[in-house]
Order: structure tokens, then C-alpha cells, then sequence
């Protein structure tokens, strides 16, 4: 069990770039440390409450310990150390998952194909898969950025950055499927890029992708807002 | 100066931390105890500001760490790796270099 002591330790480490894991484990030990000190206090006599603060004094002040932790560049989370990728992450993320979907939908519809006509699961699981590609993937992206970010107590900058890009990838992302019939060959093509025709399903599709993000985003941090006691 | 002062002070700390460690492993707690022993009382840190030197050395590959529970709470035993030794001959060669230096700036002939 974390000691009160500590919760808002814990909070200024994360505000300081401190990786989660990190963060835990010096709670961890320093709530162990400082259990071992009490018990060494009231060893000497001194009563429960001056054996506590007593306790506390000897393990350094919080400004002492989150400027040791944060000058051990080795710590901080890589957001903190490379902020940029928070924008760039995600987008590349989306793409490189879209991308991976589609060439395991093409090898299984070849192999299908090889086999005689598509069945019925094959044009439900592909068409499923192309949904999932088009509006799940951008949603699945956003929520893992926003996670890191609030996780990670990251200013806000780079990661609307990054939810802009994946916004953006997401709603670019096109797929098609033509079953093949007799005469006329089977087509699967997919892609992401911006059309000016369909500039309006475009721009429908990147904001709904940005909201759901904000709202993920204000959803994640009110759950993990450090619980104020009186 | 003050980043100077602290970069120093952390050199210490890290040369002091290796040492005990390559003797045999220890925790928090107990390494901070080691630490005013081998300093007879004399080198007074925030006993909480080892932590994240630890963990950064752990990082860089001269600790490593086993977790154990005792008595409900964790306790983490650190104990230098064969990295962590060969760094630490570096940082004690380096150490007697700046102390030999700063004895001869002094116009020192020998130590105490």
C-alpha cells in the first residue's frame, strides 16, 4: 500500500518527465524506505506523529528528489526526452497498421481465390476488415495517444500534433473491394491520400477522428487526476 | 557552479553506491545505512535521493536488480554487474587523478 506521503511526489515526477514505471518504483521503494525509518524513530522514542515527519525529513525534500530524478536523463519516459515523436508515432502507427492489414487481406483473399470462389465468410471478414481499417484503426490510434500522453503528463502541443496526423491519416484511408464474377477479375485496393472530390467526407471523417480523440483524451485524464483529500 | 557542485556530489555518490555494491548486494535502506557508515556520519544525503541514481545506473547496465517481498512490503536488492565493476575502476582512476590535482593545487605534498 502507497503511502499518502507520496501521491503527490508522484504527480510532480510525472509533470517532470519521469516514466510511469519509474515513478512507481521510487514510490515503491521510498514508501518501504520510509516505513523502515518511522520504525527506526520510534525505536529511539520518538512519538508516532515526530517519528513520521522525522522520517520524511531524512529521505529529502519532494524538490530534492524530482531534481535528482530529473536530472537522470535516463528516467524520463522518451516522450518527454523526444516530444516530436508523440506527433509523428501515432500517424506512422495508423499507416503502418493499415498498411499490414491490407497485405494480409490480399494474401488471404490470393490464397482464397486459388481456391475457387469466394465464400461468404471471406467477403463478410474483408469487407469487416476494410471497415476496421477505415474507421476503427484511426480510433484504436488516437486512443493509444492519448493514453501516453495523459499517462505521461505531456504538454498538450505535440500530441494534438500527432492527433491532427492520425486524424488525418485515418480519414485519407480508402479500400475497396470488387468481387470477382464471371468475366470480370476480383480487385482489393486501398490507400490513403486526399481527394478532392470527396473533400467533404474527408474533412467529416478527420473531425469525427478529432473529437473522439479530445474526448478520449479529457475522458483519461479526469480518471487519472491525483484524488485530492482534505 | 550550483550544476557543477551537483554533477560532482552525484560522481560521488554514483563512485560510493558501485563500491558497496560490488561487495555484495543490498537495499535501499540498507545501502543508505552503508553509505554513513563508510562516511562515518560524515557525507549526510536525502536517504530518498538514492533512488534515482539507482535507477539510472540499473539503466545504463551497471546494477541489476531482484525484487522481494518482506513482511508485505517490496524490497528491491541492487548489486553491481561486470560493467558496473569495470566503471567503477574508471570512476576510482578518475577520482584519485582529480584528488592527487586539486593536493597539488593545494600545495600538499601527501595526504591525510
Amino acid at each position: 500500500m502507497r503511502d499518502d506521503d507520496f501521491s503527490t511526489l508522484g504527480e510532480r515526477l510525472l509533470r517532470a518527465g519521469i516514466a510511469p514505471r519509474h515513478v512507481r518504483r521510487l514510490l515503491d521503494e521510498l514508501a518501504a524506505h520510509h516505513a523502515l525509518l518511522i520504525e527506526e524513530e520510534t525505536g529511539r522514542g520518538e512519538a508516532p506523529d515526530t517519528a513520521r515527519s522525522l522520517a520524511r525529513e531524512r529521505l529529502g525534500t519532494d524538490d530534492e528528489i524530482v531534481a535528482r530524478a530529473r536530472a537522470q536523463v535516463a528516467l524520463r519516459s522518451w516522450g518527454a526526452r523526444w516530444p516530436l515523436a508523440c506527433a509523428i508515432a501515432p500517424f506512422l502507427g495508423m499507416v503502418g497498421s493499415a498498411v499490414l492489414l491490407m497485405a494480409s487481406l490480399v494474401l488471404l483473399c490470393s490464397l482464397a481465390a486459388a481456391g475457387g470462389d469466394a465464400g461468404t465468410w471471406l467477403r463478410r471478414g474483408t469487407q469487416f476488415t476494410g471497415w476496421i481499417m477505415m474507421y476503427g484503426l484511426p480510433l484504436v490510434w488516437v486512443y493509444v495517444l492519448a493514453r501516453y500522453s495523459v499517462s505521461r503528463r505531456l504538454r498538450w502541443g505535440w500530441p494534438l500534433a500527432g492527433l491532427i496526423l492520425t486524424a488525418a491519416a485515418g480519414a485519407g484511408t480508402t479500400f475497396e473491394v470488387v468481387w470477382p464474377h464471371p468475366g470480370v477479375r476480383g480487385q482489393l485496393s486501398g490507400g490513403i491520400g486526399l481527394c478532392l472530390d470527396g473533400a467533404l467526407i474527408f474533412v467529416t471523417r478527420a473531425l469525427a477522428t478529432l473529437i473522439a480523440g479530445v474526448a478520449l483524451y479529457a475522458l483519461i485524464r479526469a480518471r487519472s487526476e491525483p484524488r485530492t483529500t482534505a | 557552479m550550483v550544476t557543477r557542485a551537483a554533477s560532482f556530489a552525484a560522481e560521488v555518490s554514483e563512485l560510493l553506491l558501485l563500491r558497496l555494491l560490488s561487495e555484495r548486494e543490498m537495499y535501499g535502506y540498507e545501502l543508505a545505512k552503508a553509505v554513513q557508515t563508510l562516511t562515518r556520519q560524515r557525507l549526510r544525503l536525502g536517504e530518498g535521493l538514492l533512488y534515482p541514481l539507482l535507477h539510472a545506473l540499473e539503466k545504463h547496465g551497471l546494477l541489476r536488480s531482484r525484487r522481494e517481498t518482506v513482511a508485505g512490503r517490496p524490497r528491491i536488492y541492487y548489486r553491481t554487474t561486470a560493467g558496473g565493476r569495470r566503471h567503477l575502476t574508471k570512476l576510482m582512476a578518475h577520482w584519485r587523478e582529480t584528488r592527487a590535482l586539486v593536493s597539488f593545487a593545494l600545495g600538499e605534498s601527501s595526504h591525510a
